[in-house]
């Protein structure tokens, strides 16, 4: 990385993108480039019918300023704000239980202003992958030794599972069971990488599955989960009921071929046979008009993209930062997988979107937030607050976490975009 | 686990993931592609298979009897409402009613839900829920794009003369259920029937459904979600409108024979029984005119009748239960299945099958004594009755053949029957019966219509059948005398159907031919209009009369307008042409007597052979021979046949006039009137008077059979 000269004329914004990773922002944009593509063939653009293709620009547009924000601002400074968003997003979560909210397919999970429906559930998540975050580190600059302890010590393990189960059983009440789903999986990847015990991941992992068994049995969350759920076991009880959208949706990715039927032609996707076609079931239709080797890139851009998130996350040496970097590649890997996973019938359906490919502000916006949180880790993660203490920290952080010596990181450390 | 092994394994855990999907992927996308591919297809294309129009039915003179028109139909298309939640649908079924009921269309909603669930048992095809619905609504439906209902043109069935020739055209339903057209449909059938579909249910419209029916045309089509066709990918089969079907009948002689058989019975239902006697309940009845030349069947009218129309655009209930339940049997066409006793219509053939047999020479005297008792009485009591007696206890006095016919001797006629079977040996065991049979009576008429029945000719040995096949139903094993006795004046068994009896008449009349009844002549190309099928007359016997027996018969018919028991309702009628004809009265135990007449005209070269029968409505003479005279006056006397519009409401059937309280006919006036309406002369008053006075001096003991007196001499 060259260095940047200072007598040299720069704009803060040139020297700001200069920072930035292009692997991390490049397979994002190609992500939300192909779901823009997958809008317009799945809403009838080439018909004039541009509405969802706009508002999804629109949100785009918002998004990527948001990311823009997010890498910008330390992601340390927002660390003491993180107790206030969370009780704020609690108050949020209530609200829409009352009379604020709104049902859409089945689930309570909406507010309206406007001409827009927010789900907070979505923005939810970042609340608890920050809160999470903050419980199992220390803020830095107390003494290294007591770093790991976060994550051991029980009084923080209770408190980061209150906020946990606090969020799910909101959640869980609004009928949003995917996004419980979500939660309880980017959780554990938390703890795990934490370093919590292990009981306390099978303890997770335990009610995690109680609470998805309760709420597809239908006995919590009213009768269109459970119905989802049978439906998905055995589809060809009812091909005209619940199981028609999987049925469907294997159709259309089946009739794709290697090759694909074409962008805009097909059929499944066109003649509206594809049900939620530009929300939870976009990736059949890029499956259908795109074929085989449309999904292996689509699956290979999210590789990259979650790949370079973990990357970002190993080579941290802030605490703080990755857990939630970590966070962050848990909740976009947990969502690729149950999206594409009920999209070929592997896993039940949820209405869980394909993060970044998905027709939906919420979803986009909280991706694109929480990838900005990432870039903010990669450009500081290093580099201190302080940028005297500089050598010092990475000396003391070196010294204290021999893995990193013995990876052989340091020498050669990954090539992220580093402001120093 | 250190921090970095927990990274590898978070790593490898993400990569499993992602290599299960791509495996899934994989295996639907390069391994089942071909199959899903079949099941896409199959999800958007859609067979539509939709009937074309049904041919058309015309009349000898090209009078189109049975036809079709363009119609806006609105459809319910259940495959195109199954996506709806039960609420959703509900809710729009009642908006669609409430649509039709504001343009005017009478439906519920719950008619609709009847009609979806319905459909939900049927096939993928719409089915029609309201026709001859207005443009606007047409409109409206158009715009306003329920899912499922459609409104759309459809070729219906039209009757334009409503309810005349009925039972000969028959009414068309609609196939019920996949059952059913499965039933139907040969396994590669050019027209398979789909639910739903125009079917004939009775008469011609079911024996020539297949004929009628258009070919329908299958057109693969592309579809989407909502069941919207989004464009035709191939027309699988051309559409192609039924064959046409031209009749022998004359609709409009049909009408009148309609109209004057429903005038008659009403008339019948006016005149006085006889003491004693049960009501002329005359509710019923049938007339046939057939084509002596060629068997062609000209009219066959048949009481009560009801209207095909009814089938096709819904009915009320209490139609629908005179329909169904009335003990009348509208539906039965009485001109080819009813099965009558033919009473003394049938004397020509027990006289030819009698005389041939050399039992009694034609100009052998008979002297009519008014009752006839039986010689073999003392030896065979079996039969029961020993004496019988004439119509009326009439006294003809001295007759031979000729007479006997024209002016209806039963005692003439008693004694044949007697004889015959006194010596079984000489004249054989059923000289009559053959005679019957080679007239056609017990055999069907070759009508191309199959409920048609065949009668039936009584014989010895068929009567021990009966009895050894059912005893309970046939109680009597042994043919008795009296048996022969009633045979020889139509009655006992003997049931024959107005087509047998209007046949048997032409055979005479055609010196021995008799055809095959022929009801269609032509089945032509429903597009090009060339024949495809022509039916040729077809003769089904030909007899070389003996004609020193068939010739005094002929005589007696003709004699039987002019001076015998036909002379009142001929009187007038052109003597240049003539009806040789024969009355008859045939007795139902506890009913009013049958009224018969059969003839044919002109007696010089006969064209026209006629049978008339009003069920329970007194006297031959009085009630079915001024019927017969009516239509012979359309027929040969030159009377122009009214021509009735079609789809035109028909003239109310002028009510024949009052009887006063001596029983006599009087118009509005008070002036005396015969049967038609037609004002007596004070010289046919006297001669009326004059004959009542003879018949009621004569009448002493009436309990038996047959014919009118002769009117005045």
């Amino acid at each position: 990385m060259k260095q940047p000269n200072v007598h040299t004329p720069q704009s803060g914004f040139v020297k700001f993108v200069r920072t930035l990773d292009p692997m991390l922002i490049g397979s994002s944009l190609a992500l939300c480039a192909v779901g823009l593509g997958a809008i317009a063939s799945t809403t009838n653009a080439t018909a004039g019918e541009t509405g969802y293709l706009f508002r999804q620009i629109a949100f785009l547009a918002v998004g990527v300023a948001l990311f823009a924000l997010a890498a910008r601002v330390d992601y340390r400074t927002i660390r003491p704000l993180v107790p206030i968003g969370f009780v704020i997003t609690m108050i949020v979560l209530v609200a829409v239980l009352g009379p604020l909210g709104s049902t859409v397919n089945g689930t309570r999970g909406w507010i309206r202003f406007g001409g827009f429906s927010v789900q907070p559930a979505e923005f939810t998540k970042l609340a608890v992958i920050s809160s999470l975050s903050v419980l199992l580190s220390r803020p830095e600059g107390r003494r290294f030794a007591r770093m790991h302890d976060a994550a051991t010590d029980p009084r923080r393990i209770m408190s980061a599972l209150a906020v946990l189960g606090a969020v799910m059983l909101l959640v869980l009440a609004e009928g949003e069971t995917g996004s419980v789903l979500v939660y309880c999986m980017v959780a554990m990847a938390i703890f795990f990488i934490a370093g919590s015990p292990p009981r306390l991941l099978g303890l997770l992992m335990v009610s995690g599955v109680c609470a998805f068994v309760l709420a597809f049995s239908g006995g919590l969350l009213g009768d269109h989960v459970a119905d989802r759920f049978t439906s998905f076991l055995d589809a060809g009880a009812d091909p005209r009921g619940a199981g028609y959208n999987q049925i469907q949706s294997v159709t259309a990715i089946g009739s794709g071929g290697l090759l694909g039927q074409g962008i805009f032609e097909g059929p499944q996707t066109q003649f509206g046979f594809l049900p939620e076609k530009q929300t939870d079931f976009i990736f059949a239709a890029v499956g259908e008009e795109t074929g085989f080797v449309g999904i292996v890139i689509v699956l290979g851009l999210y590789g990259l993209l979650l790949r370079r998130i973990l990357q970002t996350a190993r080579s941290t040496t802030d605490r703080f930062g990755q857990l939630l970097t970590v966070g962050v590649f848990a909740m976009i890997l947990v969502q690729v997988v149950q999206n594409v996973g009920m999209t070929i019938r592997v896993l039940p359906i949820t209405g869980i979107p394909l993060p970044l490919v998905s027709y939906g502000g919420s979803s986009l916006l909280t991706t694109l937030l929480g990838l900005g949180i990432v870039q903010s880790v990669a450009r500081h993660r290093i580099a201190p607050a302080r940028a005297v203490i500089q050598p010092r920290v990475i000396l003391d952080q070196v010294s204290m976490s021999e893995e990193v010596v013995r990876s052989g990181e340091l020498a050669a450390p990954v090539p992220l975009g580093i402001d120093v | 686990m250190t921090l970095d092994r927990r990274f590898t394994v978070l790593g490898w855990l993400a990569a499993g993931l992602f290599f299960v999907l791509l495996g899934r992927v994989w295996f639907l996308q390069v391994i089942s592609s071909p199959q899903l591919t079949e099941v896409a297809a199959g999800n958007r294309t859609r067979e539509i298979v939709s009937e074309s129009a049904r041919g058309q039915i015309f009349d000898v003179n090209g009078y189109v009897v049975a036809g079709r028109r363009e119609s806006l139909v609105v459809t319910l298309d259940w495959s195109g409402l199954r996506h709806l939640e039960a609420e959703e649908r509900s809710d729009l079924l009642a908006e669609v009613a409430h649509e039709m009921n504001s343009a005017g269309v009478k439906i519920k909603a719950n008619r609709l839900e009847a009609e979806y669930e319905r459909a939900k048992t049927r096939s993928l095809q719409p089915v029609i829920v309201a026709d001859d619905v207005s443009v606007e609504l047409w409109v409206t439906l158009q715009e306003r794009v329920f899912p499922g209902i459609v409104a759309e043109r459809r070729s219906l069935r039209t009757y334009p003369y409503r309810e005349v020739a009925a039972h000969l055209i028959g009414y068309i339903g609609r196939v019920q259920d996949q059952d059913e057209a499965d039933e139907l449909n040969d396994v590669d059938d050019a027209k398979p029937y789909q639910p739903g579909d125009e079917i004939g249910r009775s008469g011609l419209e079911a024996e020539f459904d297949r004929v009628l029916r258009g070919t329908p045309e299958r057109r693969l089509v592309e579809i989407n979600a909502k069941n919207e066709v989004v464009r035709t990918i191939e027309v699988l089969q051309p559409g192609e409108p039924g064959s046409d079907l031209h009749l022998t009948i004359d609709i409009h002689l049909q009408a009148e024979a309609e109209r004057t058989l429903e005038y008659h019975l009403l008339l019948a239902q006016r005149r006085p029984p006889c003491e004693d006697c049960p009501d002329h309940v005359a509710n019923a009845g049938s007339i046939v005119i057939t084509d002596v030349s060629d068997g062609s069947l000209i009219a066959a009218a048949s009481y009560p009748a009801f209207a095909p129309g009814d089938f096709l655009y819904g009915m009320t209930q209490a139609q629908a239960d005179y329909l169904f339940q009335s003990p009348n049997q509208p539906f039965v066409n009485r001109a080819v299945s009813g099965l009558y006793s033919p009473g003394s219509t049938f004397k020509p053939f027990s006289a030819y099958g009698a005389i041939t047999t050399g039992v009694r020479a034609p100009d052998d005297v008979w002297n009519d004594e008014g009752k006839y008792k039986l010689v073999s009485c003392e030896e065979d009591p079996g039969g029961g009755r020993c004496v019988f007696q004439n119509a009326k206890a009439q006294i003809l006095g001295e007759v031979q053949l000729v007479d006997a016919i024209s002016r209806s001797s039963d005692t003439y006629f008693y004694s044949l029957g007697e004889e015959l079977w006194l010596d079984i040996e000489r004249f054989g065991a059923t000289p009559m019966q053959d005679a019957a049979e080679m007239f056609g009576f017990g055999s069907k008429s070759g009508l191309s219509l199959s409920v048609e029945r065949s009668g039936r000719v009584p014989t010895p040995e068929r009567r021990r059948a009966d009895h050894e096949r059912n005893p309970d139903a046939f109680p009597n094993e042994q043919w008795f005398v009296g048996d022969n006795v009633n045979l020889a004046i139509g009655q006992g068994d003997l049931l024959v159907t107005p087509i047998q009896l209007a046949n048997a008449y032409a055979m005479i009349a055609s010196q021995g031919v008799r055809y095959e009844t022929r009801l269609v002549r032509s089945i032509t190309n429903g597009v090009s209009g060339r024949v495809v099928q022509k039916f040729e007359p077809i003769v089904s016997n030909t007899v070389a009369f003996d004609q020193d027996t068939m010739e005094p018969i002929k005589v007696g018919l003709e004699g039987a307008t002019v001076t015998g028991t036909a002379k009142g309702a001929f009187a007038g009628f052109p003597q240049n042409v003539g009806v040789a004809g024969k009355t008859g009265t045939a007795q139902v135990a506890g009913k009013a007597d049958f009224a018969l007449f059969a003839g044919y005209g002109p007696v010089e070269a006969p064209r026209y052979s006629m049978s008339v029968i009003l069920e329970q409505a007194g006297f031959g003479g009085d009630a079915a021979a001024p019927a017969a005279r009516k239509l012979f006056d359309y027929l040969l006397a030159g009377e122009p046949v009214p021509q009735r519009q079609p789809f035109s409401e028909p003239d109310p059937i002028v009510l024949p006039p009052e009887l006063d309280d001596d029983g006599n006919l009087i118009n509005e006036f008070g002036q005396r009137v015969d049967a038609l309406g037609n004002v007596l002369t004070p010289e046919q008053i006297a001669a009326l008077e004059k004959a009542a006075a003879q018949t009621s001096t004569a009448a002493s003991v009436v309990e038996d059979s047959a014919e009118q007196p002769p009117t005045s001499p």
